[in-house]
Order: structure tokens, then C-alpha cells, then sequence
């Protein structure tokens, strides 16, 4: 297959830290010239020895950084800033809403890669773009050789320059790459416009040669004096306007103003100046000012005589001055069609006036470059011929080597596009460096108003000295007039049916145009396993089909492609176009023809196209602010490809404005009739397709780019359209289609697309499929839940450009494991830079730290294997073709061997550097892999703690017995205990923490992986305790206030107040101070401890009393005595009485005597110590009787009288009734005895009554006692009487 | 003329109580050898006690001696004279038939008790009623002879109880008392008590039309 019209440079991206390229130091050849018409690069590296008289340079890939936020970058200047020899930039970088501008450093480190050396601001107003182009920023010796560089910007106003000058950063001094801040500003009458820099007067300090834009000083440049050699230093008044030198058209008065720039050409004294001045909008000069030595003068410039020069088209952009071999200097002019490249063939000089006007004896770098944009000059070869580099509108950066009056050459696309370009080489390694700089818009068709999309810096490393070769980056353009359209889309196929080591070979399909805006379709056959070197072959274009091919004739402009099997031959390829859907046929053998069914032929009814007669189908214009979609994927389950495409919103179309139609395929290449599915967005942009309900058939996965009609032509309903950002259509199979569910709910942004990207993968592995978006605010992940499917978390945004910056999210993404971590990642692309975000897993994304150089733009992103080594690749379709972005991260290697106690300490896949985190594997029976990866976010951390450090998401693909000893590096306070915890796949922790040792660890042993954190509690309550031992009269006191936590030991100091006195203060040591509180008197006293809030450890107060104990007494015998003589006699012996004194009763010891004493007397207490003391209350007294009588029935005999006796006598039966026994003593009373009648045998008498005592003391329920009764009746009258019961004395 | 002569019956047979009417009998027999032929006296009573007392009757039946009763002298609620039958009934506190009495040998007589208290107990009374008998060497009743119950003199006493039983307590060696019977009416008291039953109910029935 021949390559021969293939235009390929190879590149090495080197990306340190990352495993998406290889960062090792590449290099590729690049021989000028070629000489080919077409380009051509060969590559040196894998031709050596081909015979060349030309020294080859070469060309590292380029690395991207991206730059400040809210700020573009306008200007690169180069210097060696940190005086180690390797070059450093700065970029000049300007709010573009302010025009503030300032300066950030980048600085070489030894790998060749540069870090951020510092921002510096105050630099004054810049407008955007700066008028100068880059030559708005210089850098020079102005603080004199071997003292630094410092750094010279043109400003049209800063603090000290009202109306505009020259802010100079003054270098802090030789080998530090740092400035004085804030920076000086040489004052100007003038905006100055651009500058050059030159030790124009040869005294070792660098002048200053400046373009003035309007005003009185209009239409001259300025030449600037330094005359620091008086006054070293970094004053601004170390310059001294030397002269202003007028700008004339030659034989003419008009005023000229414009870019200057400056080098030192044969014949001059110390440096001349060059000029691309205009006069009006269309008539611009090249002139020239040459230094020379006046008699009485430092130094004096001749005025140049400009030249005009003929613009084919909007103007010259930018100039470049070097010298060629030949004592000449030459001039290069940014075209807007060319590179026109002139010589000085011609000078006058006479004993006053020199002049030099230059012959412009232009020639075309090449008779179809795109406009060039910017230009910087450099010997990069070596050779002494000035070789130049340039940005152009099509391919970005150009390197022109060797340029001549009759050839050059030129390389790319490269790289994201760019506005300003700077190189130099170091004069001591011939090594360069080209840097560009810019930031990307676009007009928002509706709105018509720009937003940005991106912003880049893009540095290229020219002949870097160590490295092997290793392609990145690989472009290819379309052949086909390139110059009259762009492609528009691409899709990947593997269209020959080709394998290799099982894996598919996919080829690429691009869609574009012709000249006469035809839609083309050209297939590049993959050849990265069969050819060498490996790429893409050339596109076949050839065998099209007959009666004009694909490429040239075919009518309608081509929107989107894909790929499907629709027969049972090698995939064809399906297109999308003005006229509806056709296909290019397969046929085997790199043959392919376009589908009689929509050949789209001229003279061919569209309706032919499947959806040209459908009646919902909107017309296409050619000017669609976002292209239709298309999908392939088997809809009815009927095992063959369908096509599902979205046709987004014409403002004019009726009666839809938008559509999605399916295509169910028959399987030889034709289609059943359109289905028209009604769009669930206002502005159907994207297309997807999975299982998202987990149905037997794929849904329809749709996204709004939002509203672009205005008027009365925009969307009013129905309301789901309106709010619904994302909508699935839930696919019934056969053809139908279920109720359109919005996943994600519309944000109103008037400028910027809403979604302008979707994929679907299976992000967090949960067998569901997700949705990734690519949003106005960044990259979300939409998590389906595998548990109610169709239901999501929205994980984003992840911007590519965070707030406050002033760059829109406009990404195309794609979808695959870039790291190799084995976890599903996110490549996006805008404005040929490629984000990469790599995925955790778990549906959460990081913010991309990672850039990657694409081309000269991004309409769309593919993530595949292109050199089938396993591994993805990402390709990238932009307005040349596409570019292939090779992925050189290495898999990682075993790490964790077979064995027992295996130690592994992985590499922080998040970093690229050693994470510090040892993991002991108790027995690993089969090898693999462990990565560790870090992160500032995680699952939620319990409440009361913080997170110590980062979080570490291990993982292994060895098989291991458990458990493995986990240990995290911390080098935080260990006070309080930090804690390792695990989070369960939940995001529940367990705290596992079993050790702290090795110092600087925290380990704990494990079963499984997943996220492990390091945290510390916060606002941990402490507990204040005082320990005051009571002391004897006459003794020092001390008191020890200790304060303990639940976790850690607290720590700082603790007061201990005595008796509400000024509080002392200690120091904790282990939790605990010492009070030393001195002789006390005797007595309690009161102690007050506080312990203040200090670190982690929350306030906690405490109180106590200390007794100081007085000397001791004896007590004296009280017993017998009366209380009044105790209380004396206690009182005698220093001794108190106990404030309660307790009675009892006594039958020895007289009531209100003392009874008994405690302690007992002789006792020898404590003086004051208290006597308690128990007085009689005198002999006990008896209870007071109880009437049972309702307890007991009482019952009597008859009463005989004794004639011996002269009694009657019997007996009365007491019977206890009740049901509980009755306790005595009992006494019986009879009442209303009949006068003259006595009782004999009576006890006593009760009120009035008598009574008789009965022998029992306790009556059981049921028992009886039987008492006799004996009376007197003299009067021999009939005794009664009633018997009353009582129970106790009377 | 026949009406007189109805009347008669009725009275005659109607009012007639039965030799033991019903209730408890006990058989006293005493042995008076021991003091033969000394001057001496007796003293029967039967009084209630001091509580709620149920009425009861007393009977002395059958008296018989080879002594010999001097006078007697009633007290109470008291009637009848020995050897012939005394009835006692509890009405009065002290109930009492005191007789002189020279000593034989023996002594023998009955004690019916009957009355509501023995046959039908009321269950709500709280005081019995006792029977005592006393034997004195001297005829002013004040030396008790034949008793160890040297205090009150007491040969023996039974006690009717609440629940219409009776308890005998016998203080005198010499003195031998039978179990209690409860003795069924004889069949001719029982004819002669139907007769003069029949013969108020005829009565009753001739009047009514003289009176209507």
C-alpha cells in the first residue's frame, strides 16, 4: 500500500508523571527540503544514513500546560531565566475582560520539562489580542551580563505609565529565575505596541527599541538608552529616550505605525530594527531601520523608507528579521495565504543617510499553506541559514528549515492552535525551544457572540539530547482539497476483516468535503502491524463507485458516520447527509460504492434516502450549528445492525424541527421504513444507546444542545422537551418506542451548549450502564442504579476548566481504561487539546491534570487500540484529518510476588511517585499487581474526625490469603491517636488502626481493598479531675490536676485556683500538673481546675475541696450527764456537738441525760471533730390500747351462785374470728355491770369498768381462751354486762 | 254441758305436759351413806348467764331418797315441790329450789333440760344457761358435804351451750350421773295430747255459728 501522498510526523509527547505516553525524551528527524509538492516528512531516526546534505533536527512531541485561570495567554518570551543553561519562558498572560495583565515563569528542570516558577502580576493594561503579537514581551540583560535576564512588556497603560510603556520584570539576581515585584514601568508618551530588545549603544546593558501606537509619538518607534552601566539597578530611570525615528511610506507623507521587530544584520553597528507597518487597512510596508555610528553619537538609527507589499487577501499578520549566509538579512511575512519570504538585495548609502530598503523578492513556503498566524526565527539546525517557525490557521505550527529564496518545508499539524510562538535555542547545545501560546473561541451561531473554548501552552523541544524515538502523536490530512472543506466526523471500522494477536484492526473512515461541497468518505487502512514505518496507509478513494466517486460527486454535505455490518460482508459504512441516509458499500478488497438504494447522485430524488419522504424529516441547511448523530446498534433484537440517527433542531423546518428516526435493517444493505421517534430535547445533539432499563433491547440515550432558534421560531413544548437536558427513550423492540424518561434536567445557558457529548460505559462496574456527559460545567457521570434502573446520581460536574475561569466545557469525550488502573476513564477533546480524567471506579472522575497535544482542533474523539497492542489509543478528528494519540502507558508489572510476607510498596498511580504505603501480604498464591492510588476525596469521613492526609485506594490483582498489614504514611501529630480507616465498598469505615510503628506508618491488617484514609478526631471531650489530699495543720498542701480524653492525651496547660484566688497555672505533662498551694489553714477550701480548649481537646473544668485538719482532742465521758453539762464538757475539750442530738428512752438514765456518746469517750479525734450524743426521753411508754373486740366473738356460760362463796360464778370463751393472729397483751372489760354486782377475780378497772388480763399474749385465727368469772350480787339481781375486748395495756 | 265437758278434755289432755317433754335427762344417783342420817340440805338452780341468753327449762323428775325433805324454799322463775316434779325455767337471774333434807343413803332423781336453747338453738344468743346441784351438811346450805369443790360448794353442774348441747361437770365422788338421753314422748301422752287437740278444734267449731 503506498503511502506515498501521506503526510505524517511522527512526535514524542513527553508527559512526565503519567502513564498515558511514554515520558521518556524522543525525537524525531525532519529533512527540508522535500521535494514533494505534497508534504512529505521523513523520518530520520529510521533511515539513518540515508544520504542527506542537510542536518536534521529533531523534534520532541509537544507538552501542553494549561495556563492561568481566568486569563489567556497572549505572548512567550525566552530566556534563561534560572541561568543553568536550558531555557526558560514566560508567558505573558491578560484578563481578557480587564486587560490586566501578568507574567508567569516556567522554568527547565533537568528532565526538560519546565515547572511554574512564579506569577507575577501588576504588569498594567494589554488589549486583546495585544496589537504586537508576540512581540509585546522581550527579554534582555538589563540589569547587566551575568546579573539575570529580565523581562520587558509593551503595555498601553500600568502603575507609573498613565499613558502607556514598557513594564520591565528586573531579574532578582542571576540563577534565581525570580523578579522583583511589583515590576517597574518605563513611561511612554504612547501605548506601546511592540518592543525590541538590543544593547543598541554596545555598553553591556540591553536597550529598549519601542513601536509607539497613537498620539503625538504615532508613526515612529522610540529607541530607549540603558544607561544602568551609571546606575546599575532596576530603576526605570536607568533608561533615557535616545532619538524617535519617524515612519514614512517611501516618496510619500503617510504616517506608518506598526509591529517591530529586531535583529542585527550585516552592515549595521549594533542591531537593526524591522517594521511591518500599515498606513490603513489595506496597505501595509515592510521597512527597515538600521543602527550606525554617528561621529558625535552613542548610537543612530537611518530611517527606513518603507516598502509596500501586496496582500492577496486580509493583510500580513506578523514579521520576522534574520540574517541569511550571504551578508543579507531576510524578511518573513505571515500571509494570509503564504509564508513570503524577502531578502535586502539593495541598499543606498551616501555620507549621511543610509538607506535600506528591502527587494521583495517574496516567494510561497508552499503554494497550499493555510494563513499564517505567527512567526519566530531560529537556526534550529545549526547550519547558519535562519530557519523559522510558524503558526498557521490550518496545521498550527510549521517549522520552516533553511529558508531560501526558492524552497522550504514545513511539518504538522502538530499541536492545539495557538496565537503567539517564540522559539530560540541555546547557543551553548543548539537545543531549542518553540513555544506557543494561545486560547481558542468560538461564535456561538445564535448568540452570535465568542466564547472560549480552551487555552493552551504548548512547548516543542527541538534537538533534545538524550531520548529514543517513540511516537505520540500522528496526523493525517485528507489529500482531497483539504483547502476547500474540513472532515466533519470519522468513525473506525475494521473494514478488511484484518487481526492481529486477536485483536481487531481498525481502520478509520473520515468524512468530508470537496470543493464542491460533496460529501467525501475516505477509509485510511490501518496498517500499524503490516507496514513500516507503522500507520495509517493511504485513504482509499479511488474505486468509489463509477459515475463519479464518493469523493467528488456525491451531492449533499455529509454531517456524521458509522459503521455496521448491514450485510454479511466486512462492515460498511453509513452517511448521514442533506438527502438522509446511505450507505458506502464494502465490497471487500478496499473496494467500497455508494447504496443505489441514496446514491445521492445528482438528478437523484432524495426521497430515495429512506428519510427524505418521511414528513417529520427537517431539512438540513448548511450551516447547522451541530451536526446530526448517528448510531448502529441492533434495535429489534433481530441480530442484524440498525441505525438510529438524530437530526437536531432547524429554527425553519416544519412541522419538526428536529427528529430521531430508526432503521431497522434488513440485513443486504437496505432498510424498512423510516421510524420516526419524536425528539424528547428541544435540540436532539447527541445520541447513545444501552440497556439502560435492563430491557432485551438497547435504549436511546438522547441529549439537548440546547435552544439555537430565537424568535418565534423557538421550542415552546412540550414541557418534558423543555426541561429535559438528557432523555432516555425506553426501546420496546420491533420498532416501538416507550415514553421518553428525562434523566438530567436542562440548565439554562444562552451561550454554550448544554451537553455537548455523551458515551454510555459501565463506569463503577455495577453491571448497569451509565451515562458520561460532556456539560457546559464539565464531565458528569450518571450513575444508573443497578437496583432500579433508569434512576440516576449525577456524580459531576468534573470541569476541564473550573470556576472562575472563562472557558466553557465544550468537550467531545470518549470512554476506556487510559491508565491501565482498571478502572474506566474519560478522554476529552476541545480545540485539539485531550483532557484525560482518569476514573475511579466508582463513577467519580478527577479533575484532568493531564493535557495532551491533538491537532489543530477536536470535532471528535475516539478511544481505541490503533497499533493493537491491547492498550487504548485515542483518536481525534480535526479540520485536516485526524490525529492519533498513541498510548505508551506500559502495563503496570507484577509487583506482588508468590509467597509468604510479601512486601510491596507500590508507585501512587495518582502521582507517578512512591506512595509511601507498605503492604505486607501474609501469602499471596498467585502473582500480580497492587497500585495504590491517592486522593483528596473519598467517602464521607465520621463525623468528629478529619482526614489526616489523603485517601489511598489500593488494589490488587494477586490472589492472597489473608489478612495483609496495611500501612499508611502519615507524618501528622500523633496526639490525638490518628486512626486508619477502611472503608467498606459502602463507604463505611472501620477503624483498623493496630500499630503506629515504623515511625512515620500507620498500619492495620485487612481481609480486602478498597479506600483506606488516615483521620484524627476533632473536638475530643476531656474530663478535668483534681486529686487534693487532705493534710494536717501546719503541712504544705499540694493538688494534682490531671485531664484525660477519651482519645489522646490532652496537652498545653491547666489553672488551679484555691478558694476563688488568682488562678495558678501548669503545664500537662502526660495529662496531668502538679500544684505546690503552700501552708493552708485548717479548714476545707475549695479548688477550681479549668482546662481551656487547646488543640483538638475540647474545655473541661473540675472542682474539689481540700481539708487542712486541725490537731487532735480527746473526748471526754458525757454519759449520765445532763445535755446542757455535756455540750459543756464536749465544748471544754475543743470539741463541737453534733448539731442532731438523738433521744431514746431509758429506765436508768433520767430524761434530758445523757444516754450514750460516739465517738466513744478517751477517743482521740480530730480538734472540732463533732460528738454526737443520745439523750433519755425517760422510761418507755406503752401503746395505747386497741379495741378488737370486732375480732373475736365473746360468749358465756351460765352464772350459779355459791351459797358457800355468796358469788356467782362462770365463764366467758374469747374466739379469735378474724383470719390473721391477734397480739396481746389481751384485756377484757365488762361494761354496764348492774350496780352492786363486782367481779371478783377483776385485774383492774377501765374507765370505771373491770377488767381481767387473759393469760394468752397472741390469739390464732380459731383459738379460744376461756376466762372465769366470779361476781358479788348482794342484791341477788340478774348480772349482765358487756364484754370489750382490747388488745394492749390499760 | 258438753261444751264444759270439752273444755275439760282439753285442759285435761291438752295441758298435760308428758313425763320428759324433750330435751337432754340426766340420771343422778347419789351415795349418801357417807353422811346418813344428818341434818343437811339441797340446793337445785338453773339460771342463765349474763349475755344474750336463749330460754331453757329445767325439770327435776323422779326424786327419790331414803331421806328425808324437810321444807323448801322457791326462788326465781322456780315451781313444783319434791319429791314431786320442780321446773325451772331461765327467765330470772336466780332460779333455785333450796329444801332441808336429812341424810339417807341415797338419793335419786332425773334432770330434764328442753326449751328453745336445748332443741332449737338461735345461733345469735352469746350467754348458755347452767343447772347446779349442791348437797350441804348443815341446813343453812353453807357447809357443801359429797363435793371436792370446797370454794363453791358445787356437787355438779351441766351447762347448756349455745349450740344447744350440754356439758356436765361432776364434782362428787359419791355421785354417779348417767349419760344423757334424749327420751321419746310415750304413746298414751301422745293419744291423750291428740285427744285434747281434737276436742279444742271440735270446740272451736260448735262456737262459730252461736257467735256468727
Amino acid at each position: 500500500m503506498s503511502k506515498g501522498l501521506v503526510s505524517k510526523a511522527f512526535l514524542v509527547q513527553r508527559i512526565d508523571s503519567t502513564k498515558f505516553v511514554s515520558a521518556s525524551s524522543n525525537a524525531i528527524s525532519l529533512f527540508a527540503p522535500l521535494k514533494s509538492a505534497a508534504l512529505f516528512l521523513s523520518l530520520l531516526f529510521l533511515f539513518a544514513g540515508i544520504s542527506s546534505a542537510q542536518v536534521p533536527v529533531q523534534i520532541s512531541s509537544p507538552v501542553v500546560y494549561p495556563g492561568a485561570q481566568g486569563t489567556i495567554p497572549v505572548a512567550v518570551g525566552i530566556g534563561d531565566f534560572g541561568g543553568d543553561g536550558p531555557l526558560d519562558f514566560a508567558v505573558v498572560e491578560v484578563n481578557p475582560v480587564t486587560n490586566a495583565g501578568q507574567v508567569q515563569i516556567y522554568l527547565s528542570d533537568p528532565n526538560g520539562n519546565f515547572i511554574p516558577g512564579g506569577t507575577y502580576t501588576g504588569i498594567g493594561a494589554i488589549p486583546v489580542p495585544p496589537p504586537g503579537g508576540n512581540h509585546i514581551v522581550g527579554v534582555g540583560n538589563f540589569t547587566g551580563t551575568g546579573n539575570g535576564q529580565s523581562i520587558a512588556v509593551a503595555v498601553s497603560s500600568a502603575p507609573g505609565c498613565p499613558l502607556g510603556g514598557v513594564t520591565i520584570l528586573y531579574s532578582a539576581g542571576a540563577g534565581t529565575g525570580k523578579f522583583q515585584s511589583p515590576p517597574t514601568c518605563l513611561p511612554n508618551p504612547t501605548p506601546v505596541t511592540s518592543l525590541v530588545v538590543a544593547d543598541y549603544d554596545k555598553n553591556g546593558f540591553d536597550d529598549l527599541a519601542v513601536s509607539n501606537a497613537n498620539g503625538a509619538a504615532a508613526g515612529s518607534i522610540s529607541i530607549y538608552l540603558n544607561t544602568a552601566s551609571a546606575n546599575p539597578g532596576s530603576a526605570s530611570s536607568g533608561f533615557t529616550l535616545n532619538n524617535s525615528y519617524p515612519i514614512r511610506a517611501s516618496n510619500t507623507s503617510t504616517i506608518l505605525y506598526g509591529t517591530i521587530v529586531g535583529a542585527k544584520i550585516p552592515g549595521d553597528y549594533s542591531g537593526s530594527i524591522a517594521i511591518l507597518a500599515s498606513a490603513g487597512l489595506f496597505t501595509q510596508y515592510v521597512g527597515l531601520f538600521q543602527s550606525v555610528q554617528m561621529a558625535n553619537q552613542s548610537v543612530s538609527f537611518v530611517n527606513s523608507t518603507g516598502v509596500p507589499v501586496t496582500s492577496t487577501g486580509s493583510g500580513y499578520s506578523d514579521i520576522a528579521l534574520a540574517n541569511l549566509p550571504a551578508s543579507s538579512a531576510l524578511f518573513a511575512i505571515g500571509s494570509d495565504a503564504s509564508l513570503q519570504f524577502s531578502t535586502i538585495t539593495s541598499y543606498i548609502e551616501t555620507a549621511s543617510v543610509v538607506t535600506r530598503a528591502p527587494s521583495l523578492g517574496a516567494f510561497q513556503l508552499a503554494s497550499a499553506r493555510p494563513i499564517g498566524l505567527a512567526l519566530a526565527t531560529a537556526d534550529f539546525n545549526g547550519n547558519g541559514t535562519p530557519d523559522f517557525a510558524y503558526l498557521d490557521s490550518n496545521d498550527n505550527l510549521g517549522i520552516a528549515l533553511d529558508a531560501t529564496t526558492t524552497t522550504t518545508s514545513s511539518i504538522g499539524p502538530l499541536g492545539p492552535p495557538g496565537q503567539a510562538l517564540a522559539t530560540q535555542c541555546a547557543t551553548s547545545s543548539n537545543q531549542c525551544i518553540v513555544v506557543s501560546a494561545g486560547a481558542q473561541s468560538q461564535l456561538n451561531p445564535v448568540a452570535f457572540a465568542s466564547y472560549y473554548t480552551s487555552r493552551s501552552i504548548v512547548v516543542y523541544r527541538l534537538n533534545p539530547t538524550s531520548g529514543q524515538p517513540s511516537p505520540a502523536v500522528m496526523s493525517y490530512s485528507s489529500p482531497l482539497e483539504p483547502s476547500a472543506g474540513q472532515p466533519r466526523a470519522f468513525a473506525i471500522g475494521n473494514f478488511n476483516g484484518a487481526a492481529f494477536n486477536g485483536f481487531p484492526v481498525e481502520d478509520v473512515a473520515v468524512l468530508g468535503e470537496d470543493s464542491n461541497i460533496a460529501a467525501t468518505v475516505e477509509v485510511f487502512p490501518n496498517d500499524f502491524r503490516t507496514a513500516f514505518p507503522p500507520g495509517y496507509g493511504a485513504p482509499v478513494t479511488s474505486s468509489l463507485g463509477s459515475g463519479g466517486s464518493l469523493g467528488t460527486s456525491f451531492v449533499g454535505i455529509g454531517y456524521a458516520i458509522a459503521t455496521g455490518q448491514f450485510r454479511a460482508f466486512d462492515p460498511d459504512i453509513a452517511v448521514v447527509t442533506s438527502q438522509g441516509i446511505t450507505l458506502v458499500l464494502n465490497n471487500g478488497a478496499d473496494n467500497f460504492s455508494v447504496s443505489t438504494a441514496c446514491a445521492g447522485y445528482f438528478g437523484v430524488a432524495p426521497n430515495s434516502c429512506y428519510l427524505g419522504s418521511d414528513p417529520h424529516f427537517p431539512t438540513l441547511g448548511s450551516n447547522l450549528p451541530y451536526p446530526p448523530s448517528i448510531i448502529v446498534t441492533d434495535l429489534n433484537n433481530d441480530g442484524l445492525p440498525d441505525i438510529a440517527a438524530a437530526f437536531p433542531e432547524n429554527c425553519f423546518a416544519t412541522p419538526t424541527k428536529s427528529a430521531i428516526y430508526v432503521l431497522l435493517s434488513n440485513g443486504d444493505g437496505t432498510f424498512k421504513a423510516p421510524i420516526y421517534v419524536p425528539s424528547p430535547v428541544v435540540n436532539p445533539s447527541g445520541l447513545a444507546y444501552a440497556k439502560i432499563f435492563g430491557g432485551a433491547n438497547p435504549d436511546l440515550v438522547v441529549t439537548n444542545g440546547g435552544e439555537v432558534c430565537s424568535g418565534s421560531q423557538v421550542v415552546t413544548g412540550p414541557p418534558a422537551v423543555l426541561t429535559a437536558a438528557v432523555a432516555v427513550i425506553p426501546n420496546n423492540g420491533s420498532g416501538s418506542f416507550g415514553t421518553p424518561q428525562t434523566i438530567l434536567t436542562q440548565v439554562s445557558d444562552p451561550i454554550s451548549p448544554v451537553v455537548s457529548s455523551v458515551a454510555v460505559a459501565d463506569m463503577n462496574g455495577d453491571g448497569a450502564p451509565d451515562v458520561v456527559l460532556s456539560v457546559s460545567d464539565g464531565i458528569h457521570v450518571l450513575l444508573n442504579n443497578p437496583l432500579a434502573l433508569g434512576s440516576f446520581i449525577d456524580r459531576g460536574p468534573v470541569p476541564l476548566y473550573a470556576a472562575p475561569d472563562i472557558f466553557t466545557n465544550v468537550a467531545q469525550i470518549s470512554i476506556a481504561d487510559l491508565n491501565l488502573d482498571g478502572n474506566l476513564d474519560v478522554a476529552a477533546t476541545v480545540s485539539g487539546i485531550v483532557f484525560f480524567l482518569p476514573g475511579d471506579g466508582k463513577g467519580g472522575l478527577s479533575t484532568p491534570t493531564q493535557f495532551f497535544a491533538a491537532g489543530p482542533g477536536s470535532n471528535q474523539i475516539i478511544a481505541t487500540d490503533v497499533n493493537q497492542d491491547g492498550i487504548p489509543d485515542v483518536l481525534v478528528n480535526n479540520p485536516t484529518g485526524f490525529s492519533v494519540l498513541l498510548n505508551e502507558t506500559q502495563p503496570p508489572a507484577s509487583n506482588t510476588p508468590l509467597g509468604s510476607n510479601i512486601e510491596v510498596d507500590p508507585i501512587d498511580s495518582s502521582t507517578g511517585l512512591p506512595s509511601g504505603v507498605l503492604l505486607t501480604f501474609t501469602a499471596v498464591t498467585q502473582s500480580g499487581t497492587t497500585t495504590v492510588s491517592s486522593s483528596s476525596s473519598g467517602p464521607a469521613i465520621p463525623s468528629g474526625f478529619q482526614l489526616g492526609s489523603l485517601y489511598y485506594s489500593i488494589s490488587t490483582t494477586a490472589v492472597f490469603t489473608p489478612p495483609v498489614t496495611v500501612c499508611i504514611p502519615y507524618s501528622g501529630s500523633l496526639n490525638p491517636a490518628p486512626q486508619l480507616l477502611h472503608f467498606s465498598a459502602s463507604g463505611a469505615p472501620s477503624n483498623i488502626t493496630n500499630t503506629t510503628s515504623p515511625a512515620g506508618l500507620i498500619c492495620g491488617t485487612t481481609s480486602s481493598f478498597s479506600p483506606f484514609a488516615i483521620v484524627q478526631q476533632t473536638s475530643i471531650p476531656t474530663t478535668t479531675t483534681i486529686s487534693a489530699p487532705g493534710v494536717a495543720s501546719g503541712i504544705s498542701a499540694t493538688a494534682t490536676v490531671s485531664v484525660s480524653a477519651t482519645v489522646g492525651t490532652p496537652a498545653g496547660t491547666v489553672t488551679l485556683s484555691v478558694d476563688g484566688g488568682a488562678p495558678l497555672t501548669q503545664t500537662l505533662s502526660s495529662g496531668s500538673a502538679s500544684f505546690n498551694l503552700g501552708i493552708l489553714s485548717s479548714g476545707p477550701h475549695t479548688l477550681a481546675a479549668s482546662y481551656a480548649a487547646q488543640g483538638n481537646f475540647l474545655a473541661s473544668t473540675a472542682s474539689a475541696t481540700l481539708t487542712v485538719t486541725p490537731p487532735p482532742a480527746i473526748v471526754p465521758n458525757v454519759v449520765g450527764l445532763s445535755q446542757s453539762a455535756a455540750t459543756t464538757a464536749i465544748t471544754s475539750a475543743g470539741l463541737t456537738v453534733a448539731s442532731s442530738v438523738a433521744t431514746a428512752s431509758s429506765t436508768t438514765i433520767p430524761a434530758g441525760n445523757v444516754i450514750s456518746e460516739t465517738p466513744a469517750a478517751g477517743t482521740s479525734v480530730t480538734s472540732g471533730s463533732a460528738v454526737s450524743l443520745v439523750v433519755s426521753s425517760g422510761p418507755p411508754t406503752a401503746p395505747p390500747p386497741v379495741n378488737i373486740s370486732n375480732s373475736v366473738s365473746q360468749t358465756g356460760s351460765g352464772l350459779v351462785y355459791s351459797r358457800v362463796s355468796k358469788t356467782f360464778s362462770g365463764t366467758i370463751t374469747v374466739t379469735n374470728t378474724g383470719s390473721t393472729t391477734l397480739s396481746g397483751p389481751f384485756q377484757l372489760v365488762l361494761t354496764g355491770l348492774p350496780s352492786g354486782v363486782t367481779l371478783n377475780n377483776a385485774t383492774g378497772t377501765f374507765n370505771g369498768s373491770p377488767f381481767i388480763t387473759l393469760a394468752p399474749s397472741t390469739l390464732a385465727p380459731g383459738q379460744s381462751v376461756v376466762i372465769s368469772v366470779q361476781f358479788t350480787d348482794p342484791s341477788m339481781t340478774k348480772i349482765t354486762f358487756t364484754p370489750v375486748l382490747y388488745s394492749g395495756t390499760l | 254441758m258438753f261444751k264444759k265437758m270439752l273444755i275439760g278434755f282439753a285442759l285435761l289432755f291438752g295441758g298435760v305436759a308428758p313425763a320428759f317433754a324433750d330435751g337432754v335427762t340426766y340420771d343422778f344417783t347419789v351415795n349418801t351413806s357417807s353422811v346418813t342420817g344428818q341434818a343437811g340440805s339441797l340446793d337445785f338452780q338453773f339460771n342463765p348467764g349474763a349475755l344474750l341468753t336463749q330460754s331453757a327449762s329445767l325439770q327435776i323428775l323422779n326424786f327419790s331418797s331414803n331421806g328425808t325433805l324437810g321444807s323448801s324454799v322457791l326462788t326465781g322463775d322456780t315451781s313444783g315441790a319434791l319429791p314431786g316434779t320442780v321446773l325451772f325455767n331461765n327467765g330470772s337471774g336466780f332460779n333455785d329450789y333450796f329444801t332441808g333434807f336429812t341424810y339417807g343413803s341415797t338419793i335419786t332423781f332425773a334432770v330434764n333440760l328442753f326449751g328453745p336453747a336445748v332443741v332449737t338453738p338461735d345461733g345469735v344468743s352469746t350467754s348458755g344457761s347452767t343447772f347446779a346441784f349442791s348437797l350441804f351438811s348443815d341446813p343453812a346450805g353453807t357447809v357443801p358435804v359429797l363435793t371436792s369443790d370446797t370454794v363453791n360448794g358445787f356437787a355438779a353442774l351441766v351447762n347448756v351451750n349455745l349450740d344447744g348441747s350440754t356439758t356436765l361437770t361432776n364434782n362428787s365422788s359419791q355421785l354417779a350421773i348417767s349419760t344423757p338421753t334424749t327420751p321419746a314422748p310415750e304413746p298414751g301422752s301422745l293419744l291423750l295430747l291428740a285427744s285434747g287437740l281434737a276436742s279444742l278444734a271440735l270446740l272451736m267449731r260448735r262456737s262459730v255459728p252461736s257467735n256468727s
